[in-house]
């Protein structure tokens, strides 16, 4: 079970770090938000997204241990990027969804609206 | 000089990728099955789908091989694992030819002869040596092309010019030029890394056959440097046979002493050397089920005392070779990456099809139809969906043919590679005689021939998939669900070209 | 026409013949040079392991370098090297 939560921990954080890098595109800010990129906290997410890719990685070494994790935290790495990659695609609002799930205080899901 | 730089790698990317592509599908085609080659084993091995045995009859597993292969220098028992079930003997015959046969784990007893290479036979084989048995050719092909394939994705890579601004980059709203370059590059950069990896791993798994002579200098005081290079780094305890009979004593006592050295894991295999000779000894190698590492940790027992002759552990950095290598192999106990390669596997064949598609709708778009594309056409409808309907074929003549088949000299599990190939050469034709309308045709095959391996299972062996869900038996279940979602894959892309050729002008047009 | 077919021919079999030759003289000394700091076994299996990356790097560059005098040379050079080295070594001992 505790097996379980943390392949959803370790995929979970690796796909909303990677739509936060992705946020921090111009091609994509705008899709989504609309308007300049310029208003978009683009070092904030940034920094955040890294850091969840982080928190994805420490879940991996906690499942697996170093031997297994890393493999497993790049396989995760490289299927977060096509999901969002996909899901840019075809339905963006659910990296709305995905991506106002910030850090405490980042407060950047007001300032596109 | 930064432009012409840029100019030649994309001559290389274009080039060697149009060239080599055919040979780079197959392998990674076959390698993403690889993946899962113990699961095909037991969905065309019917008799092999047994549970995992708690513990093994090794002593009737000998008495079967003193009846099988009396004569053989060497008898080697796979183990059971939680995906192969079975103890399988290896034995090279009087040629010298390595055969094998099935053992039931719980009596020792020979299970009946399925007359199938199936998974770890033919596919796997077939990922790293296309089945060329002559003079190392096919191990030597695929070297090539794992080394084109490293400099593919270097090159690849410099021609992009944007990868990290493109990198989460898709648009199949495009017209499907644009939507089909967004799918090379997203599978090309973002797996990047898997393929990378897996490649470099490959020919490093191979090392002692790509620089046979790498040992020249380092061990040039020895009459054989690379064997001798060998021995010092693999471990290696030879002992010629006495020429006098000789009893074996028991496996399991040796047994409970290597499991008590290598903190209560089992071996992977046991292999008794000269059997029934006064020299015999048995050689028990490492499990490699709970560690990434294809470790090479090996214990020799004297085989009429069962006295400790030789222990190996490999030095730490042959043990990173291993662990690359282990890497590559997946034969450890991992689930979640189990799969995860295969959809690394895939996205690789997706990156080579779409390269593909992206010359072939550049040529075509520049000079109309032409020789070359027309042959390249052919090429890629012949070496991917030809490849994939050839596969499935195989399947269904696994579940076609009956136990006893047998023509022209042919014994049943050479009859289903016969199968394979010719189903393979034909759909080389079809492509070549029908260019790209050949695309739909064999992807309404593959989806019609990948329900009817399904039906077929459920028919000939009563393993039909509402049972096999219920009871949880995922190897068999697996299989057939990978087949139907293959099956809708393949229907779904036949319908759209089919929309595709109605709404435009009769051809395939993917520009 | 020919010509530019020919400087094609001499590039790509320089990439992988040459590169080959040049990546095993590299395997072979650098084994060579490291078993002074390492186990032999080690010496020579890290340096073919590292064999394939000088593989990877030469072989990209026969398709970049312009002139083509400058890769028969190095990766001519190299495979010469590679055959004296393996060929005249068990001689040596």
């Amino acid at each position: 079970m505790g097996d379980a939560f943390l392949l959803l921990a370790v995929f979970g954080c690796a796909c909303i770090g990677l739509a936060w890098l992705a946020l921090s595109q111009n091609r994509h800010w705008r899709a989504i938000r609309g308007g300049s990129h310029d208003r978009a906290p683009v070092k904030r997410l940034r920094v955040g997204g890294a850091l969840w890719l982080v928190l994805s990685l420490v879940g991996a070494l906690l499942r697996d241990g170093a031997h297994f994790g890393v493999p497993l935290w790049v396989m995760a790495l490289i299927t977060s990027g096509v999901a969002v990659a996909l899901t840019l695609a075809w339905s963006p609002r659910c990296i709305e969804v995905v991506a106002v799930l910030p850090l405490p205080g980042t407060g950047f899901h007001r300032s596109g609206q | 000089m930064v432009a012409s730089w840029r100019e030649s790698m994309r001559w290389q990317h274009t080039w060697v990728g149009v060239v080599l592509g055919a040979l780079l599908f197959a392998i990674f085609w076959m390698g993403t099955l690889s993946v899962f080659d113990k699961e095909i084993d037991r969905w065309m091995m019917p008799a092999t789908r047994l549970a995992p045995p708690e513990s093994v009859a090794l002593q009737s597993a000998v008495a079967s091989a003193r009846q099988v292969a009396p004569d053989s220098p060497r008898w080697r028992f796979m183990l059971p694992t939680s995906r192969a079930p079975q103890v399988r003997l290896y034995h090279p015959d009087a040629d010298g030819r390595l055969q094998s046969v099935d053992l039931d784990p719980r009596t020792g007893r020979p299970l009946p002869e399925q007359g199938t290479l199936a998974g770890s036979g033919f596919i796997f084989p077939f990922h790293f040596s296309l089945h060329l048995k002559a003079g190392q050719l096919g191990y030597w092909l695929v070297g090539l092309a794992g080394m084109a394939m490293l400099t593919l994705l270097v090159s690849g890579l410099v021609v992009h010019r944007k990868p990290i601004r493109d990198l989460f980059t898709f648009r199949p709203h495009k017209r499907l030029g644009r939507a089909n370059l967004d799918l090379h590059n997203l599978t090309g950069v973002v797996g990047l890394p898997f393929h990378f990896i897996m490649t470099l791993s490959g020919l490093i798994i191979f090392v002692n056959i790509y620089f046979p002579d790498a040992a020249a200098l380092a061990y040039d005081d020895t009459a054989d440097p690379q064997g001798t290079f060998l021995e010092e780094g693999l471990g290696r305890f030879n002992r010629p046979p006495a020429g006098e009979p000789g009893s074996l004593a028991s496996l399991d006592i040796m047994l409970s002493r290597a499991r008590a050295e290598w903190s209560g894991e089992g071996p992977a295999f046991i292999r008794v050397w000269h059997p029934g000779d006064a020299a015999s000894y048995v050689e028990m190698r490492r499990s490699n089920q709970n560690m990434v590492r294809i470790n090479r940790d090996q214990i020799y027992f004297d085989g009429g005392t069962g006295e400790v002759l030789y222990r190996f552990e490999a030095k730490p950095l042959m043990k990173t070779q291993r662990f690359i290598a282990g890497l590559h192999f997946i034969q450890f106990e991992h689930w979640p990456l189990r799969w995860l390669y295969f959809g690394g596997g895939l996205s690789g064949c997706v990156m080579i099809v779409t390269g593909f598609i992206f010359w072939l709708q550049a040529r075509r778009k520049r000079h109309g139809r032409q020789g070359a594309v027309r042959v390249v056409e052919g090429l890629t409808v012949g070496s991917v969906t030809g490849l994939i309907l050839a596969t499935v074929a195989f399947f269904i003549a696994n579940r076609l043919l009956p136990l006893e088949a047998r023509w022209a000299g042919y014994e049943r599990a050479a009859l289903e590679v016969w199968v394979f190939f010719l189903v393979w050469l034909g759909a080389f034709v079809h492509g070549w005689l029908q260019g790209s309308n050949a695309w739909r045709g064999q992807c309404w095959a593959i989806a019609g021939l990948a329900v009817g391996a399904v039906a077929l299972n459920a028919v000939t062996t009563g393993d039909h998939l509402l049972k096999t869900l219920a009871e949880g038996y995922w190897p068999v279940a697996g299989m057939d669900l990978v087949l139907l979602a293959g099956a809708a894959l393949a229907a779904w892309c036949a319908r759209r070209l089919t929309q595709r050729q109605t709404a435009g002008s009769g051809e395939v047009d993917f520009g | 026409m020919a010509r530019q077919w020919s400087r094609t021919v001499q590039r790509v079999g320089l990439a992988a013949a040459g590169g080959y030759g040049f990546s095993l003289a590299a395997v072979v000394l650098l084994g060579w040079l490291l078993s002074a700091v390492l186990p032999r076994s080690e010496a020579v299996v890290l340096a073919a392991m590292l064999g394939f990356l000088v593989y990877l790097g030469v072989s990209l560059w026969a398709f970049a370098e312009q002139r083509l005098l400058t890769l028969w040379l190095v990766l001519g050079g190299g495979s010469v090297a590679a055959w004296l080295m393996v060929g005249l070594a068990p001689e040596v001992a």
